[in-house]
């Protein structure tokens, strides 16, 4: 019963995705009317986005992110809503601008990393014989480094840069996305229209891009979302450890590394804002990928 | 079965082979030379004062200038015979410090572990039999709020509550387990708390899921058509066959919580592998980065295969896959 309605409207909502903006606008519609919690954590993510691009563009009324601006450690004030750090700079315009740092980073580490993962995992898979038993036990060898692990050893090599960030974040994230995409194409290479297309006479080429990539779509924007949360994690982690971004860049963990020293004698206020943010935009992709998951894949629901 | 572990233990030895080349090619790939950075001291702006016979004879010694290959091979024969070779910053065989290291990171992992098990498997189980009660949106709250919580920030709020509410700060000095347990548990106890928080949301949810899906099989509607009490249909049959899934999961996320230890050691101080990897990482100190590396990754796999064994001796299923 509900089950089914689901499904459909699960397949024709990424359809819609692709159609345009009335498509879209009816299934964001679908999505606000059907999962509110979900639809809160888009619309915080929307922020966050705007925000991130407008503090890029410096068009936002706070002072320059990098220039002391007054005095050390002041507490919140109307004039530094946020107060300031260290050396004086405006915590509310670096905490704003971390904003661009994080999601920079997370959306180009989520771009390449899940795109590459699905190359990987589907060539591998079709591939099979012994090119992708081999390349499976590579992939089970990246498994067995811990995510952040394998990333702070690959920051220790390059040394510290926004690029080499989204770099050590890919690299550590490949792996498990290139297993959960070998085990969805090869759910799908046994679906009947798969063997049907295979009975007309159809080229693994064209069975890969019209049948087994349309249908992984949903698991790729699924996995997109949460992998965002992932990597805006692994990044102010980093950060927060002094590999990640420069250390003067604002980015929130780096905030953190110097608040979390001082804190306990100038005030909280130092670890709230940043904390608060880096919290808050995790929670809001986590909270987004669920609804999203529940919507487009409902064989997953309640997982 | 005697084929099922054959079989899973011809996979295990290919496996962490590969995973020793990436890593030493992994560092085998820094920009640069080794032997430059130790002799400029990880100073772009000291290269004009080096001397090029300094490098040549730098690199001589540590076997730098042989084929990449061969200083693979010796690299993992030595690590077979348990040399861990040489900290290039400190100077001191790393397999002197890494041992009881070691032993700090896996009793802070474990209690992690422990105490994220004590709270989670009774609240996945609460949400799971009172499912879609106000009850079960609560903890399923809890548990999205931990998974949003990066863990050195939780780690940052327990060390500023302690400090400041409690005027407590991380030792400079942690206890030794085996000579003053009491005072090391003591210790070693809000690590593991701030560790434990964000395991705790995941085990919530896997526990949640497992239990959900057993409660619909039908033993359990046999058990309940028997007139057994909701208590015992829970405990005695629904519970039993949760659990498998749940300890199987939460091993495999062993590795996961790993990353999380090492951030929780440097900001509570604990000498731990993780402390030494930051500061190998900071030192770009290859060689320990190397071996901590390669024994953590050891440590995964070795646990993950422990895991597929037992799993393997208690659900037969899965041995004829």
């Amino acid at each position: 019963m509900a089950t089914r309605d689901i499904t459909a409207e699960g397949g024709s909502q990424v359809r819609n995705a692709l159609l345009g903006i009335p498509a879209a606008y009816r299934s964001t519609v679908d999505l606000v009317r059907r999962k509110p919690l979900g639809a809160v954590g888009g619309a915080t993510a929307l922020i966050l986005i705007f925000v991130a691009i407008a503090s890029r563009l410096a068009i936002l009324p706070v002072p320059d992110p990098y220039a002391s601006v007054g005095d050390i450690f002041l507490a919140p004030s109307p004039e530094y809503p946020m107060g300031t750090d260290v050396i004086g700079r405006d915590i509310l315009s670096r905490v704003l601008y971390g904003t661009w740092i994080s999601l920079y980073v997370g959306l180009g580490s989520v771009l390449i990393g899940i795109t590459a993962g699905f190359v990987l995992g589907i060539t591998s898979t079709y591939a099979g014989g012994f090119v992708d038993l081999a390349f499976q036990r590579v992939v089970d060898a990246l498994m067995s480094i811990p995510g952040l692990i394998l990333a702070l050893s690959i920051m220790a090599v390059l040394g510290s840069s926004l690029n080499n960030v989204i770099l050590a974040i890919v690299i550590g994230m490949l792996a498990p996305v290139i297993r959960t995409v070998r085990s969805q194409v090869l759910t799908l290479k046994e679906m009947d229209y798969v063997t049907a297309a295979r009975a007309i006479g159809a080229r693994p080429q064209r069975i890969v891009f019209r049948h087994i990539m349309p249908n992984c779509l949903a698991i790729y924007i699924i996995m997109a979302t949460y992998y965002l949360g992932f990597a805006i994690i692994i990044e102010a982690s980093l950060s927060f450890l002094g590999v990640g971004a420069p250390p003067d860049e604002p980015s929130w963990g780096g905030i953190l590394t110097v608040a979390s020293r001082e804190a306990p004698e100038t005030g909280i206020w130092l670890l709230v804002f940043p904390g608060i943010f880096i919290f808050i935009a995790v929670l809001a992709f986590n909270v987004l990928g669920d609804a999203l998951r529940d919507v487009l894949d409902p064989r997953l629901r309640g997982r | 079965m005697t084929t099922y572990i054959v079989r899973r233990l011809l996979l295990f030895i290919p496996t962490i082979l590969i995973v020793t080349i990436i890593i030493f090619l992994l560092m085998w790939i820094v920009p640069g030379d080794t032997a430059m950075l130790i002799l400029t001291g990880n100073d772009p702006n000291e290269g004009g004062r080096v001397s090029l016979e300094d490098v040549e004879r730098l690199r001589a010694k540590l076997g730098l200038d042989r084929p990449v290959h061969i200083q693979y091979g010796d690299w993992l024969w030595d690590m077979l015979r348990g040399d861990l070779g040489e900290s290039l910053w400190y100077q001191t065989p790393v397999i002197d410090e890494l041992g009881g290291r070691f032993i700090t990171t896996v009793q802070l992992a474990v209690m992690g572990m422990g105490l994220a098990f004590i709270v989670a498997v009774p609240l996945g189980i609460v949400s799971a039999v009172k499912q879609d009660t106000k009850l079960d949106y609560m903890s399923r709250l809890f548990a999205l709020l931990g998974i949003a919580m990066p863990t050195f920030l939780i780690a940052i709020v327990v060390t500023y509550v302690l400090a400041y509410v409690f005027d407590w700060l991380p030792p400079l000095d942690y206890a030794n387990l085996w000579e003053q347990p009491l005072t090391n548990l003591q210790q070693m106890i809000f690590p593991a708390l701030a560790i434990a928080f964000h395991d705790l949301a995941f085990t919530a949810r896997v526990t949640r899921s497992s239990m959900l899906e057993t409660m619909r099989d039908d033993y359990v509607r046999t058990a309940r058509a028997k007139g057994l009490t909701e208590m015992g249909v829970i405990g005695r049959h629904a519970l039993k066959n949760a659990l498998l899934p749940i300890i199987t999961v939460s091993g495999y996320q062993f590795g996961r919580l790993l990353g999380g230890v090492v951030i929780v050691e440097v900001i509570f101080l604990v000498p731990g592998i993780g402390n030494m990897l930051i500061d190998a990482i900071i030192h770009r100190d290859f060689v320990v980065i190397q071996a901590v590396v390669v024994l953590v990754a050891a440590v995964v796999m070795f646990l993950n295969l422990v895991i597929d064994l037992i799993y393997g001796v208690l659900d037969p299923r899965i041995r004829y896959q």
